[in-house]
């Protein structure tokens, strides 16, 4: 496996023979990316925490895996989402809002453009798999097939889908702007 | 903004990519070399930037209430065999102190849960290969 994030298969040698420094290393790349994914899936901060904490802990108990992994990425994500499965299960918290309250959060002027607010309002008008599938490709910056990988999904159609997704964000956003010309002619 | 088909489809992954910063150092020159004299791709970067920093800043406001790593990172590593041992949650210093008492609480409430209890004890019966012991905070006892 080639370096990816930094991390490369050195490390991850050093890593399977249960070198907790260099565990560290891949826990400070990856552990706030798996909060802010699995935040953005259920919107609690103690459930991320919990699935960073459970996530990295199988990871650290399946160490000797890691230097067979094809993508380091995708593999710990596809973690990340299989333990958020279990947990929702286990809670019956499937009612949760992924990205609900996201353009409250940006209301304040200082933070946002009308732009920015415009790209979020139509974020979150996407419908759930939709949304988890822009963070992953837009915001993880995971290769169509990472993200096929983590969701379990072929290229193809990961492909088809962002492309999808793309136009209607685009064709979202250019509405907003029509309707704000509209308002200050 | 009108455009919905990418001009250079080639480009459109590693452009994904170099927005979020994961895209490799070699594969970075020829994108660069590509973005000075493509006009379509700049400003589909630009969407992109945009579309990356909307989510960023979504992310930022969060950024306050962000877990102890620390604590959290040795409570991962701790449960395992490689855990270094003597160091306790409770000599850590005050604010990661009281992030650990917090922790505790909620292990003691999980402990209302049965579920939630036979996880951290499947866990630990992992890493101690055979052994299986009962942590309650700083207390351990061993059943097996």
């Amino acid at each position: 496996m080639t370096t990816e994030y930094g991390i490369d298969s050195a490390l991850l040698l050093r890593i399977a023979e249960g070198n907790s420094d260099a565990f560290r290393k891949l826990f400070d790349t990856f552990a706030p990316r798996i909060y802010h994914y699995a935040k953005l899936r259920c919107g609690s901060p103690h459930f991320a925490e919990e699935i960073v904490q459970e996530t990295m802990l199988a990871l650290w108990q399946g160490r000797d895996a890691l230097v067979r992994c094809e993508s380091l990425a995708a593999w710990i994500y596809s973690i990340a989402r299989r333990k958020i499965a279990d947990q929702w299960r286990h809670r019956e918290r499937h009612d949760s809002l992924p990205l609900a309250g996201v353009a409250d959060s940006l209301s304040a002027p200082e933070t946002a453009t009308e732009q920015g607010l415009d790209l979020l309002h139509a974020i979150t008008q996407l419908e759930y798999e939709a949304r988890e599938l822009i963070f992953l490709a837009f915001y993880c910056g995971l290769t169509y097939e990472e993200v096929g990988a983590v969701l379990d999904i072929p290229i193809g159609t990961v492909k088809s889908r962002v492309h999808y997704l793309r136009i209607r964000l685009k064709e979202s956003l250019a509405g907003a702007f029509d309707r704000r010309e509209a308002q200050h002619r | 903004m009108n455009s919905t088909r990418h001009e250079c489809p080639a480009w459109e992954e590693p452009l994904r990519r170099y927005v979020a910063g994961t895209v490799p150092a070699d594969e970075k020159q020829d994108l660069l070399l590509h973005l000075a004299r493509c006009e379509a791709c700049r400003y589909d970067l630009a969407w992109l930037n945009r579309l990356h920093g909307a989510f960023a800043r979504v992310l930022k406001g969060d950024s306050e209430q962000e877990p102890a790593w620390d604590v959290l990172f040795r409570q991962v590593v701790d449960d395992g065999p490689e855990g270094q041992a003597g160091e306790s949650p409770w000599n850590t210093s005050l604010p990661e102190g009281s992030t650990v008492l917090l922790r505790h609480v909620q292990r003691l409430r999980e402990f209302l849960d049965p579920a939630a209890m036979v996880r951290r004890l499947r866990a630990h019966l992992d890493v101690r290969q055979g052994s299986l012991v009962l942590q309650v905070g700083p207390i351990e006892v061993p059943i097996l």
